[in-house]
């Protein structure tokens, strides 16, 4: 993440990450000023857990947790799933949402299949990104042909 | 070795909660894109466009019979809407003849064609709403060339110039986004872009 960064910096914007990718491989002690080291969360209420613990270190406006396709599939969730989610947004607009804290995006990847159900209460607002992409084919076809001139 | 790189980004936002007040205020070029939606899932669509309203609708039909649409309509009729049809399919049938809710036309061998079809059509019926099915017979835009997003823009124009008043003023284009993702939104001369994401699950049937 720090290397996309690096790439396309952010403007107007601190970024501070949780890293529950690493969190195995880095004790707590290694935590740098904008970077700390966690355990992944098994369901979302450890989720919320962490997301308490990134609010104390940090105090942010935006909170932004990748992925919720971690949890859930919206392809084909079981009731379970959509209850624990609800409950866990409904937690988040309860007691994680304020003055400073005024936005809260969940990524999700939805490559797993089409959206059969929309989380459509406690959410305030679903965006869908359409990212087209192209191969760049045609140079590897080129590349051989050079050599043989 | 190959590489992919991002051509085209589009931001879709999910409007339920503004879809009564959107299609109650329904104007302008839109474009309906849709997944796989039947001529029933457009008289569910019409059925919410300006619903207090009493609209004459214009609806060219390049992929569905006469008979078709009209069979469905008994099935499903529609609300506070004088459906008048130009049929592009069935003109090489003998003995279709024109009714007082329907024409029988050659398809459209173009957009240029198509806007004369429009203004031969208007003539039979004024109406307040002009619905094209579809522009996936003139553009796949998933990959259109330069020339085909000319000719679009160019006949996008002309109806909003030429076609839309204060009588006629929805013209609905019909897009079936089957053929891929939309690599290009003609964001030119629409008011709106809609897209209609239809699931369908196979029923499993036991004795």
């Amino acid at each position: 993440m720090k290397l996309a960064l690096d790439k396309k910096p952010l403007e107007l914007k601190k970024v501070y990450f949780i890293d529950c990718v690493s969190g195995f491989a880095f004790p707590p002690e290694d935590n740098v000023d904008d970077c700390f080291y966690h355990k992944p969360p098994q369901n979302l209420e450890e989720l919320k857990d962490i997301i308490n613990y990134g609010i104390e270190k940090c105090n942010p406006d935006i909170i932004i947790l990748d992925s919720l396709s971690q949890f859930i599939n919206f392809s084909k969730p079981t009731e379970q799933e959509l209850i624990e989610l609800y409950k866990f947004l409904k937690l988040l607009r309860g007691s994680v949402l304020n003055f400073i804290q005024n936005t809260f995006i969940l990524l999700y990847d939805n490559r797993m299949g089409m959206m059969r159900y929309l989380p459509k209460i406690h959410t305030d607002l679903i965006l869908n990104i359409e990212i087209s992409k192209e191969d760049l084919r045609q140079s590897s076809f080129i590349m051989p042909l050079n050599r043989l001139s | 070795m190959s590489e992919e790189v991002i051509v085209q980004i589009n931001y879709w936002k999910e409007m339920r909660k503004e879809l009564n007040k959107t299609m109650s205020q329904l104007s302008g070029i839109v474009l309906l894109t849709h997944n796989s939606v039947d001529f029933s899932g457009i008289i569910d669509f019409l059925n919410l466009v300006r619903k207090d309203e009493m609209l004459t609708t214009l609806y060219i039909s390049l992929i569905q019979s006469n008979d078709y649409i009209k069979d469905k309509l008994t099935i499903k009729p529609m609300k506070n809407k004088r459906l008048f049809v130009v049929d592009c399919v069935s003109h090489y049938v003998r003995n279709n003849h024109d009714t007082d809710d329907c024409i029988y036309k050659k398809t459209p061998y173009n957009l240029e064609e198509m806007k004369k079809l429009i203004e031969d059509s208007i003539k039979y019926v004024n109406p307040n709403i002009i619905i094209i099915d579809s522009l996936s017979q003139y553009i796949n835009f998933t990959m259109p060339t330069d020339n085909e997003l000319n000719e679009l823009y160019k006949f996008l124009k002309s109806i909003k110039e030429d076609v839309l008043g204060i009588i006629c003023y929805t013209v609905i284009l019909i897009y079936d986004d089957k053929l891929g993702s939309m690599k290009k939104l003609p964001t030119l001369f629409t008011d709106l872009i809609l897209k209609l994401e239809i699931i369908k699950e196979n029923i499993q049937w036991t004795d």
